[in-house]
């Protein structure tokens, strides 16, 4: 019998534990008499006047200044009848030549029950401004245009680029990549095609304003190296854990406290470190609303992972829509906060659809999600969609009122009413029973939506005071962990000791009888998690849970 | 005296020429029948192989593999008696006459500079900037491919359109621009300038003037034919109702019914409604784990199961007595009066599921659940009975489908079997390779040996046998294939890490 065996591969995603370095990625810009400099990368140009500075991500090792036109136009395409706006950048690439190698750090060894496992740590750089493009570029585009010159003695090359296909509008990218021995500088703008003739002037302008100068002497290899992965802070005893979490909040927290321009207000509220770009007023809004979000998720679910150190987030608040546009794209993502990487930042901008829009949806999605990864991800996997979803779509409508957190009436609340009203209702038992494949087809958005609302009535707090629903959410998702562990335990002992097949019979059965099980296992779960969590209640418990909630409706 | 002696595509000249000296560059140029151009290396012949030298290696590439081998300056002595007798009157033979030396290099010096010059606007036409573009009876074509790859499949799309128009009784506004064929050189051009995702092999833009976007797979001319009949059905769809968006089934399914279609060279005609061996593995493995797909769900959920399990629904009625009435639905629901239409994306019309399943079950003539009940067994039996599996290609697709599902032991003998059927897929030789490396290196080598011999300007399975001949101790030879395959490629290493320890292989 071999021994289990997992892989953990984490390509692309993060970099390997290694002495702090102090330095940011992204070196704070400068601007000063219409000029920018950016010193340790060793270059100045003049950018458009009027065009406004966009902040870069803390991660970004790449990108050395961006700005956005203070216009922006519009495209219509008479063949779709579809209007696009865009707004013109201008950005500059610095390619370090020592920074540009692949390199691919191979660890072996075992994880915590003895299994042995390799991890792939991967830093995966550009290996030209066209790779650039490649991966960030939405879209498709093609080089059109080149041409090599030389200025003050430099190589210049200069290119041009369509993007047309699947492109929200024609746009060109026009570039002038200027080669030193050390760095080479791709300064690019990006207009719409239609405004290219009447933007001319103003891109060679600010192309021939680019001057290399000397440098500051900092080093230039990539700053970004200082990373504690999501392996690693999962690992170990909880003390262990917290320890690795705090040594990766506070790694993360100078980085991106350094990284910022210097028009931005970087202050500590609580816990939480806020960056940003917008008004006093605004960002102590957010701060309150960040920590009252992440306080009704502790009060919510005290049960979920005890003990279990959560980061503190980093809050980016950008200005304003274009600015949360030109942020969030292209390169530079580690820093950002997601459920494979380890990165720290949520982001959101006072955007023009308000504190009631999609910004702070999306923030609240983001603590949400990084919430749980912290607390208890095996938790928040063994949840089924109804449930994992539904309380995505109640955190989503939340919104902070003082120190405690209101929710809009969402579309599952309305929706839920009119089913209900129309005889269509779904009881809890019933929402229970749900298996995947229940969530599609044509009733598929009948029965999601009142399982949403009904995950929204036993996370809220009127449901506290009911005695049959108060109790309900910490029974099922402490149940529903317990169940899992154990079938997944049991399924490793019952395959553990089966013999490999050895003919196309068996291997036929095998392959069956995985299938089967993958079938049977969803109902298991179901089945165990209702008679073990909720076996003592009798039919008349589950419709006065149905009472109770459709009467919160 | 020596005479040179352009070589070109060696079968014209019809001689022997001594190998070049290694030299960093060459103006030596391959051009393959797939398309692909080697260069900037030398490359001479060698019987019935151009051999293209690299610092760590020769790479044989069999001349019927060969569109055109391009050779400035070889130098050349007669051979035979009578040879030597003309060559000393000052003539040698050329295309089975003898003739003035002069004239025969004039002539060689003429066709070698056609020659150069088609390769080279090859060469220069396969980047999208640089792109070419043609007209046919109904298309325009943007193209990146080599001239005379595009050729083929200009017949070929304009058959397709000839066939498709007549058995469905649509045709093409004349008034409105042909649509455009986008055909890239390969797939990496494709998603860069066509902008499509990682895992899409082509797309039809619905929307505006339509457009095409399709690369042409070297490995699998075939494969790509059956992709672009399958987008151009989407297209050829939309001449039944513009102003309607075909439902997911029987999009999808339709298109893969058409995009079982095959260039019948003989015949000068299309095959249609061929077997997809694809598809239909999938199916079957589906069947194996005792999965149906249910008529219901096909007509009425949007679901990746429309290009497979859809594909066999629209084969089945396409195939039986309910021919008819299923062409009846599918021009019915975008243009009869007594369908319910809704609107739909991008201002289009469209149908509910509801409606699409009540309408298809009126054309049909088929009454009530009972009978929706009776034909999904109808259709069941005829999948299990009528659609199998055949051919090297549907054992290729059938092998591959059984290691998705980690049926090793029966891909082993379906990778067997492709290849005994005689299998010329260099890939097939490698995934078997890979399947039982580990348990059994010599014919591993053996049949990796065989895919470098299949396709020998590929670096990755130079590189896969080096790998293997390492593990099994020939270590030299080995690191020289690494090399070649580096030198062929810097690349072709990069995502290659070593799980051997904690793999089962």
């Amino acid at each position: 019998m071999k021994a289990p065996l997992t892989l953990a591969l984490a390509l692309s995603l993060a970099l390997p534990l290694a002495s702090a370095r102090p330095a940011p990625a992204a070196a704070p810009q400068q601007e000063s008499g219409g000029m920018f400099t950016n010193a340790k990368m060793g270059f100045k140009l003049k950018p458009p006047k009027g065009w406004e500075m966009v902040a870069l991500k803390t991660d970004e090792s790449w990108l050395s200044c961006k700005y956005r036109s203070d216009k922006s136009y519009a495209f219509h395409d008479k063949d779709t009848g579809f209007t696009t706006r865009h707004t013109p950048e201008l950005k500059v690439i610095a390619f370090v030549k020592e920074n540009m190698e692949d390199e691919a750090e191979v660890t072996r060894d075992e994880d915590e029950d003895g299994n042995k496992r390799v991890t792939i740590v991967r830093k995966n750089p550009y290996k030209d401004y066209d790779d650039y493009l490649e991966r960030t570029v939405s879209g498709g585009f093609f080089k059109d245009d080149e041409e090599r010159t030389k200025i003050d003695g430099r190589q210049v090359d200069i290119y041009t680029y369509r993007l047309e296909k699947l492109s929200s509008a024609p746009r060109f990218i026009r570039t002038w990549i200027y080669r030193t021995d050390e760095i080479d500088y791709a300064v690019q703008m990006e207009v719409l095609q239609t405004e290219d003739k009447g933007l001319k002037r103003t891109l060679e302008r600010t192309f021939k304003s680019f001057e290399v100068t000397e440098r500051s002497g900092e080093d230039l290899t990539d700053q970004s190296g200082s990373w504690i992965t999501r392996l690693q802070m999962n690992e170990g005893t909880p003390k262990e854990r917290r320890q690795k979490r705090m040594e990766s909040e506070e790694l993360l927290r100078n980085r991106a406290k350094s990284s910022v321009p210097d028009s931005w207000t970087v202050k500590e509220y609580g816990d939480f470190l806020i960056l940003s770009d917008t008004d006093k007023r605004y960002t102590k809004k957010i701060a309150d609303h960040v920590q009252a979000i992440m306080k009704w998720m502790d009060d919510t679910f005290p049960y979920v992972g005890k003990g279990e150190y959560v980061r503190s987030p980093i809050v980016r608040i950008l200005a304003d829509d274009e600015q949360w546009g030109a942020f969030t794209q292209g390169s530079g993502d580690r820093a950002k906060d997601g459920f494979l990487g380890s990165g720290l930042e949520v982001y959101t901008a006072k955007t023009s659809d308000g504190y009631i829009g999609y910004s702070i949806d999306n923030l609240n999605t983001s603590l949400y999600r990084r919430w749980w990864g912290e607390k208890d991800r095996d938790m928040y996997d063994a949840m089924p969609p109804w449930l994992r979803l539904g309380l995505e779509w109640v955190i989503e409508s939340g919104r902070a009122d003082g120190r405690k957190v209101k929710f809009r009436v969402s579309t599952d609340v309305v929706e839920a009413r009119t089913y209900i009203a129309q005889g269509k209702g779904v009881s809890p038992l019933e929402i229970l029973r749900m298996r995947s494949s229940d969530f599609s087809g044509r009733s598929a958005g009948v029965k999601l939506l009142q399982a949403f609302s009904f995950a929204r009535y036993v996370s809220s707090p009127e449901a506290r005071k009911d005695k049959l629903a108060k109790k309900f959410l910490e029974n099922y998702l402490t149940t529903l962990k317990q169940v899992v562990n154990e079938i997944e335990e049991k399924d490793k002992e019952r395959y553990k000791d089966l013999d490999r097949p050895e003919t196309e019979e068996e291997e036929d059965a095998w392959a069956r009888a995985r299938a089967d099980r993958r079938k049977q296992q969803e109902q298991e779960i179901i089945d165990m998690v209702i008679e073990r969590a909720f076996g003592q209640w009798t039919e008349r418990d589950w419709s006065n849970l149905e009472k109770s909630w459709h009467n919160w409706l | 005296m020596k005479h040179r002696i352009p070589q070109i595509a060696a079968a014209l000249v019809g001689m022997a020429a001594t190998a070049h000296a290694v030299s960093p560059q060459s103006d030596d140029l391959l051009l393959l029948k797939d398309g692909r151009i080697v260069s900037d290396r030398p490359i001479s012949r060698d019987g019935e192989f151009a051999v293209v030298t690299y610092e760590n290696g020769e790479v044989r590439v069999p001349m019927d593999m060969v569109e055109s081998l391009v050779k400035p300056g070889e130098d050349w002595l007669p051979e035979s008696e009578e040879e030597r007798k003309q060559y000393e009157d000052g003539k040698v033979l050329f295309e089975g006459r003898y003739v003035p030396i002069k004239t025969r290099d004039r002539e060689v010096d003429k066709r070698l500079k056609a020659e150069r010059e088609r390769i080279e606007e090859d060469r220069q036409h396969s980047y999208w900037g640089k792109r070419r573009e043609d007209e046919s009876k109904n298309f325009m074509w943007a193209y990146t491919v080599p001239e005379h790859i595009k050729e083929g499949f200009v017949a070929r799309c304009e058959s397709y359109y000839t066939q498709f128009c007549k058995d469905w009784k649509v045709k093409r506004d004349p008034r409105k621009p042909k649509m455009y064929m986008n055909f890239y050189n390969d797939a990496g051009e494709f998603r860069k300038v066509g902008g499509a995702g990682g895992g899409a092999l082509a797309y039809f833009m619905f929307l505006g003037n339509y457009d095409l976007n399709a690369y042409y797979d070297r490995l699998d001319p075939e494969f790509t034919e059956m992709v672009l009949y399958h987008e151009l059905s989407h297209y050829l769809q939309k001449l039944i109702n513009e102003d309607f968006k075909v439902p997911h089934w029987p999009g999808e399914g339709v298109a893969e019914y058409y995009g079982g279609a095959l260039w019948n060279a003989k015949a000068k005609k299309l095959d249609i409604g061929l077997i997809q061996d694809g598809r239909l593995a999938e199916v079957k493995n589906d069947i194996a784990l005792g999965n149906y797909m249910s008529l219901r769900k096909t007509v009425t959920v949007d679901q990746y199961e429309d290009y497979n399990w859809g594909w066999t629904l629209v084969h089945f009625f396409m195939n039986t007595k309910y021919k008819k009435g299923f062409q009846k639905y599918m021009k019915g629901i975008a243009n009869d009066k007594n369908v319910k239409r809704v609107p739909g994306p991008f201002g289009l019309k469209t149908v509910s599921p509801e409606e699409s399943l009540r309408y298809l079950m009126e054309c049909l003539k088929v009454k009530g659940d009972d009978g929706i009940d009776k034909l999904e067994k109808e259709w069941h039996d005829y999948v299990d009975n009528e659609l199998q599996l055949s051919g090297v290609k549907g054992l290729e697709n059938a092998a591959s489908g059984a290691l998705s599902l980690g049926k090793r032991i029966q891909a082993k003998r379906l990778f067997q079997e492709a290849i005994d059927a005689g299998s010329r897929n260099p890939s097939t030789f490698l995934k078997y390779a890979q399947l039982i490396r580990n348990k059994d290196r010599d014919r591993a080598i053996e049949l990796l040996r065989r895919a470098t011999e299949l396709d020998p300007i590929t670096a990755q399975y130079h590189y896969e046998l080096g790998k293997t001949l390492k593990r099994s101790g020939e270590k030299e030879e080995g690191e020289k294939l690494i090399a070649l395959a580096k030198e062929m490629n810097e690349e072709v290493d990069k995502n290659d890490f070593d799980f051997s320890e904690v793999s089962d292989d």
